[in-house]
């Protein structure tokens, strides 16, 4: 049997696990290194075996994606048409842009800052960029995460970034992944990055998930930060209301590296952002905080690991969510602190609030620790808006909704203070505003 | 009772103390003065077995025994107790627990009969008295949510509870008011006798004033510089510890 | 500063100590070896049980025969042969006795060995016990005195006899057997066990107990408790557990079903001190036990206290449904775990009627080469208004080659809940050992000291009677009897 009509074999058997995966099969036209169409297959076949994760499932039990099996998304590979005057302006006056639609990078759109180098990923495969093979290909354990291997069976769009080694990059840089869609025409898009820091290198970037109409965003973001190598990452989650959104954010923390990480989640039908950091080395910090802010019928599942190799390594979590209307939030985070990781100090909190009465939180705040020398722990907490300071509030004169707002922005500031790049602060706390006066 | 002979030792690589000879007779209150990283504290944590120091030289004989070669629990048992300067907090385990704990332990090795709760209660109630403390205290975990002063008085609790026959404070006096610091000395002085020996470190001279020294040496970069009598306790609060540098190097 | 070889060594030695490890010598009923419907029926038959029974047993085997393993706890162990056991072994001497005096000689020596004597005369004041051997209960103490309160404390097998209505209404109503594998095999093949009722406005005037005893080898213990404490009522139990020393694994796979009626209060208490196994692993007991009580009542209170030390593997939940307004359930666990052993134990509180409260506090600790994970659930429904759990897990490490894990899973829809979950985890501090040590307290004295402070706050849940015991399982020297 000839690979191709084996892989096509496959594909049938993925087929009767989703449909509209069958598209995959399209893949094969394209001219991609051989090592990517056998990445592509191996996908493919692992999404086979697992499909898409049940509730029964450990970690997504809460996170329930039926309706994703209602509807016909496309994939495809043609050069996306939009509007490039309908795209979102920059968050900040003073940064650099790069622009993706529908997964597919536009180096016309973009402009790119000095020390930084940045291609497609299929131009990056053709030029065989150094060591883009091998961190493609080393994905883990595809089984256990079964949106990663939908995402490896499409691998095409997307980008690699890389900053040279010992360059600092002054201007933020933004990311825009915006998304175009409609019900008739529901894209599936599967970008995937990789941001590569050299030694020494610093790079702040904000991440923008936006766009308009249907579709299912399903990104995969890899990331290497090389020893000594800080990266400011920030992200706003912003899809359309009608957007499925599955991010998997992978990062591998070398000797010394800091890594901070915050997102803004507030938009998408139906969102789970899962991040795994490893913390290879000694002496390494990393920190990921967020807030949510729900409505309407949306579900936002934050899964985050910490997982420390190395020793001496510093790891912190906090988020805080407000949740309206039916939306529903789902917490879980885990610090796993191997053998090896002896001296690590690894904290985690989660609080929401629930500012309705169909409004739901759920919790899995998780320790797994191997070594005997270690500073851990975590707090949860879920309640309600504090009636007794509400009244007070109010007795001094400040309308209930204002002192609502405030309350509530008082409350979120718990993760907000952890954002050290204080315009992307000021642009958080803008978002924050808007949601509340909404 | 206890002799300290050329006694070097090494804390991670740097040498701390470096030939320390110091001979402590019964009876006798001994205080051993000296600006801060001297190496007092060393001293104390070396005399009662903390893990952690490297003896490079040196020997020292309590009671004739060879100390070094002692475990911690041995040592105490032998009749050395250590004021500890930071008190470490046990959580969940009353200070009436811990000392009945320790008050058997020393009893069993030294071949006595354990305590029948009674009379530990009886002993115990009797030195709080005397030492102006609060019972409630003895219900808490041991050091757990206890001011400065109360981790002190605790020491010295300990201290007249166990009997010793060498009391090493290590800078019992610090961060006490002048209040507690009366207290904690009085106690310090009912239970001075002929067969029990003190050893006082500390940075001033205050503590002194109410806990009268036989002999004060000066400790500074490693060894004793100095010994005298109680005036050179004084002379120190008069004129600091400058001289003692050799070459004029300031702590 | 790393713990030393010495602490280790001396944490080590702990565990070695397993008193409860010899076997009595008796001649043993027991059925075929094996699991089939044949064998359910033979168990009933033994127990001359009514057909409801039969029935339901036959029902649950069936529907046990389709479950899957329980997969998603962190407990591992090869894939149990449940063809490879007992799951009936009774003193042949322990049938139809008439009183104590008949019973053998060797069985009273051997509850005396572990500190139960049977003999009421010889017992603690105001500890009433059902002692149960292998497949069967062999006595059941001061039932007199008790049934002048109005109090009903016998094996369970006798009141589906005597009690036949109370036992169908209840049994299988908290933990149906549709739960899980382990709980379903349960109600399949279980041989004995307690029941107690507590009837309206009584106080129980005594402790209750039971002390579950493997002794015959390759046998499964499956028994059953269920208590009922109507409205007004309360009660204290006690349960006690051992087995012999041996190379392979046993299981024990128990269900205990609580049901607290308006203003009834259980206070369910557990020492658990099933064989562990060896320093290498070999043997140990399969501690697989479903417990949950139903707050059913207004203001009615479950509270759950566990020292849990012994089996291989642990895994257990003992759970609160709170359904009545104003309920409580409470949680408190001491899990310590060594060489090779495994605990994955929590709770899971369910908060469905309005006010109702919880509280958790699970202390872990681990040593040699074991796992100890806590898991619990807290859930608060969207009618459970004003409802509240606090939950704190604190897990301590003794040496480098072992695990501590925590898992909790907290789901709230209701706004004005309020959940609130702390946890942390430590070693034991040099500067803690040290200052023990330099008061003259040996090293295995120091660490047993500190171990049992961080316990504390679970132990003082225990019934006064049973202090001595758990003091002697977690070496607690002296906490808790001065001061």
């Amino acid at each position: 049997m000839s690979p191709t009509a084996n892989f096509m074999q496959k594909e049938q058997t993925v087929a009767a696990a989703l449909p509209w995966l069958a598209d995959a099969a399209l893949l094969e036209k394209q001219k991609s290194p051989p090592w990517l169409r056998a990445l592509r297959e191996t996908g493919a076949e692992q999404f086979a075996q697992t499909g898409l994760p049940t509730t029964a499932r450990e970690g997504w039990q809460h996170t329930n994606l039926r309706p994703l099996t209602s509807i016909k998304f496309h994939y495809s590979t043609e050069a996306v048409k939009f509007d490039a005057r309908k795209l979102p302006q920059k968050l900040l006056e003073q940064s650099d842009c790069i622009v993706l639609v529908n997964g597919q990078y536009q180096p016309h759109l973009s402009t790119i800052p000095d020390g930084i180098t940045v291609m497609s990923l299929m131009e990056a495969a053709e030029k065989k960029v150094e060591g883009l093979e091998e961190y493609i290909v080393s994905l883990g354990d595809l089984q256990e995460a079964p949106l990663k291997a939908l995402n490896t069976a499409y691998v095409r769009d997307g980008i690699v970034l890389k900053v040279q080694a010992g360059k600092e990059i002054r201007r933020p840089l933004e990311i825009l992944l915006y998304n175009t869609g409609n019900s008739s025409h529901a894209p599936a898009i599967y970008p995937r990055i990789l941001y590569c820091l050299g030694d020494n290198s610093t790079l702040t970037l904000l991440e923008r998930h936006t766009g308009e109409g249907v579709y299912l965003a399903n990104s995969y973001t890899g990331v290497v930060q090389e020893s000594s190598s800080c990266l400011k990452m920030y992200k706003f989650e912003e899809e359309s209301c009608a957007a499925y959104h599955f991010s998997f954010f992978s990062l591998q923390q070398h000797k010394d590296s800091i890594f901070e990480g915050f997102s803004c989640a507030t938009g998408g039908q139906v969102v789970r952002e899962e991040y795994q950091n490893q913390l290879i080395d000694s002496g390494i910090s990393s920190s990921l905080n967020g807030v949510y802010l729900l409505q309407g019928r949306q579900s936002h599942d934050f899964a985050v690991l910490m997982d420390h190799f190395g020793p001496d390594g510093k790891s912190a979590q906090h988020f805080r969510g407000v949740i309206d209307d039916q939306a529903r939030a789902i917490f879980q985070g885990k610090i796993h602190v191997r053998r090896s990781a002896q001296k690590t100090d690894g904290h985690q909190s989660g609080r929401a609030l629930l500012l309705s009465d169909q409004a739901e939180a759920d919790f899995k705040p998780e320790l797994e620790i191997y070594a005997d020398d270690v500073k851990c722990g975590h707090d949860a907490a879920s309640g309600h808006l504090d009636e007794a300071a509400l009244f007070y509030l109010q007795s001094r004169g400040i309308s209930k909704a204002e002192a609502r707002a405030l309350l509530i922005q008082s409350f979120l500031n718990a993760a907000l203070e952890h954002v050290t790049f204080a315009p992307v602060k000021k642009v958080y706390e803008e978002r924050i505003r808007l949601w509340l006066a909404r | 009772m206890l002799n300290i002979e050329n006694l070097h030792v090494t804390v991670a690589g740097r040498e701390v103390l470096k030939g320390i000879n110091l001979s402590i007779e019964a009876g006798k209150v001994h205080a051993i003065m000296g600006p801060n990283g001297s190496g007092k504290s060393t001293l104390s944590y070396v005399l009662a077995g903390r893990e952690g120091y490297d003896i490079t030289g040196g020997k020292v004989a309590f009671m004739g025994q060879d100390l070094l070669q002692m475990a911690p629990e041995d040592r105490a048992s032998a009749g050395l107790f250590l004021a500890f300067q930071y008190p470490v907090e046990i959580p969940g385990v009353s200070t009436t627990t811990f000392l009945k704990t320790a008050i058997n332990a020393l009893r069993k090795k030294r071949g006595e009969k354990e305590l029948e709760p009674v009379q530990f209660l009886k002993l115990q109630k009797e030195k709080l008295t005397q030492l102006g403390m609060d019972p409630e205290m003895l219900k808490r975990g041991v050091n757990v949510g206890f001011s400065g002063g109360e981790k002190k008085r605790n020491e010295v609790l300990q201290m007249a509870m166990l009997e010793p026959k060498l009391a090493i404070l290590d800078e019992t006096d610090s961060g006490l008011d002048i209040d507690a610091l009366k207290t904690v000395a009085e106690g310090v002085n009912n239970l001075r006798s002929p067969t029990r020996s003190f050893l006082i470190i500390t940075h001033y001279q205050r503590l002194l004033n109410y806990i009268k020294p036989d002999v004060v040496h000066v400790l500074a970069r490693g060894k004793i510089q100095k010994t005298g009598g109680p005036e050179l306790a004084l002379l120190l609060e008069e004129q600091g510890y400058a001289g003692f540098y050799g070459d004029g190097e300031a702590a | 500063m790393p713990i030393s070889n010495e602490t280790l060594q001396t944490v080590q030695s702990l565990g070695q100590k397993y008193a409860a490890g010899f076997i009595t010598d008796i001649e043993s009923d027991l059925a075929p070896k094996g699991l089939n419907e044949e064998i359910v029926r033979f168990i009933s038959a033994k127990k001359g049980e009514p057909q409801w029974l039969l029935d339901l047993r036959l029902q649950a085997y069936r529907h046990w025969l389709t479950m899957p393993e329980p997969q998603w706890s962190k407990v591992s162990f090869p894939t149990i042969d449940y063809q490879d056991a007992f799951y009936y072994a009774a003193p042949k001497s322990a049938s139809k006795l008439k009183n104590l005096n008949e019973l053998d000689p060797k069985l009273l020596e051997t509850y005396k060995k572990l500190g139960i004597p049977l003999r009421e005369q010889e017992m603690l004041a105001g500890v009433a016990v059902d002692a149960v051997f292998d497949s069967v209960s062999i006595v059941t103490t001061f039932r007199e005195n008790l049934r002048k309160a109005g109090v009903i404390f016998c094996p369970i097998s006798e009141a589906v006899q005597k009690y036949p209505e109370l036992v169908k209404k209840y049994m299988g109503s908290v933990v149906p057997y549709t739960d899980n594998k382990h709980a379903c095999l349960n109600i399949a093949v279980f041989t004995d066990g307690t029941f107690v009722y507590i009837p309206e406005g009584v106080r129980c005037p005594m402790e209750l107990s039971t002390y579950f005893r493997i002794n015959e080898a390759k046998t499964g213990q499956f028994e059953r408790t269920l208590i009922v404490a109507e409205k007004g009522s309360y009660v204290s139990y006690l349960e006690g557990c051992s087995a012999p020393q041996r190379d392979e694994n046993q299981m024990h796979a128990a269900v205990v079903e609580l049901i607290a009626m308006d203003d009834a209060e259980i206070k369910y208490s557990t020492i658990q001190n099933w064989y562990p196994g060896d320093e290498e692993g070999k043997g140990g007991i399969y501690n697989f036990v479903t417990k949950r009580g139903i707050c059913k009542g207004a203001r009615s209170k479950i509270s759950w206290t566990q020292v849990e030390t012994g089996s291989a593997i642990t895994w257990k939940y003992p759970s609160c449904i709170l359904q009545g307004n104003d309920s409580i359930g409470e949680f408190y666990s001491v899990a310590l775990t060594n060489h090779y052993q495994q605990a994955d134990t929590g709770t899971k509180m369910i908060h469905l009627g309005k006010n109702t409260k919880s509280r958790i506090i699970s202390k872990g600790i681990s040593a040699g080469k074991s796992n100890n994970t806590y898991r619990g659930l807290v859930r608060v429904s969207s009618k459970a208004k004003q409802a509240r759990n606090y939950t704190q897990c604190d897990s301590l490490l003794i040496g480098k080659t072992c695990g501590a894990h925590t898992v909790p899973y907290i789901e709230n829809k209701n706004p004005t809940a309020i959940i609130e979950h702390e946890a942390s985890t430590s070693k034991i501090g040099a500067d803690q050992l040290f200052y023990c040590r330099q008061r003259g307290i040996s090293q295995e004295e120091a660490v047993t000291l500190i171990v049992n402070g961080f316990c504390r706050e679970v132990l003082q849940h225990l019934p006064m009677e049973f202090a001595v015991e758990a003091q002697k399982l977690v070496a607690i020297s002296l906490e808790g009897s001065v001061g």
